[in-house]
């Protein structure tokens, strides 16, 4: 029969194993969201410029400004997602190590209530 | 071993409190695809405009400016109806001023400029990619 050390130390070994591979998994999906975000905000940052920059029909000063603002709004937009995608992976992870304790706990408990032979 | 469950039972407790204040919604096959349409089809609009770049009057665009806030308010009363909302929704309505203010440029000019579609392709874009992404991220 376990011993609560034993208990505790499976799981905690459990969790460390998943919680670092969580992590370099969440990173790398992070990384890649945050790079194509940027992507786009480059794209739309040319297209502004080259549209107030034009020699032919160029934008006038306020609708410079105005695609500016907007630009910012879509920017917050961007950081929205990304606080969304953490809150997510921590939520995953939360849940799924519960549901984990949960199931390492009961199994450990069934066996302590079997009486010893 | 009372004592052990009962740490572990004010851990996980504590745990789901702490974590309410960092919350997503939950994954959602249905504002998945409405975010997916609504970025296609903002997508074919501006794509059409730069491939054949005569047509490029508002009636030609009228009814799919239409279709895409169709969508997007289409998506909004369905988030509206998920838990910890407050980010997507707050996205989604960002996604649909940008769409009212890409209409409104192409109403008043009438023929929009190559450079005004240029950068109302590339911020509706922007935003709409944002919206997908975060879809297709939540768990």
């Amino acid at each position: 029969m376990s011993d609560i050390n034993t208990i505790v130390s499976g799981v905690y070994n459990i969790f460390a194993g998943n919680l670092i591979a969580s992590v370099g998994t969440d990173s790398k999906e992070l990384l890649i969201t945050a790079a194509g975000f940027a992507a786009d905000a480059k794209t739309s940052l040319l297209a502004i410029g080259a549209a107030a920059l034009a020699s032919d029909n160029p934008m006038s000063w306020s609708e410079f400004k105005l695609k500016m603002i907007e630009e910012s709004k879509i920017g917050e937009a961007a950081f929205l997602s990304v606080e969304q995608l953490l809150a997510s992976d921590v939520q995953s992870f939360v849940s799924n190590q519960l549901a984990s304790f949960e199931s390492l706990l009961l199994s450990e408990l069934v066996k302590l209530q079997q009486p010893t032979t | 071993m009372k004592k052990l469950i009962f740490l572990l039972s004010i851990v996980i407790v504590s745990s789901c409190g702490l974590f309410n204040k960092l919350a997503a919604p939950k994954h959602n096959v249905n504002a998945l695809s409405f975010a997916q349409s609504a970025y296609t089809q903002d997508s074919t609009l501006y794509a059409s405009f730069k491939v054949s770049g005569t047509d490029l009057s508002y009636d030609h665009a009228a009814d799919i400016y239409d279709v895409i806030e169709n969508l997007i308010q289409q998506k909004i009363s369905l988030d509206s109806t998920r838990k910890y909302n407050t980010q997507i929704l707050s996205i989604d309505h960002t996604w649909l001023n940008q769409l009212e203010s890409a209409r409104a440029d192409h109403q008043r000019d009438g023929n929009i400029s190559v450079n005004h579609i240029n950068v109302n392709g590339a911020l509706l874009n922007q935003i709409g990619n944002i919206a997908v992404r975060t879809e297709t991220t939540y768990k």
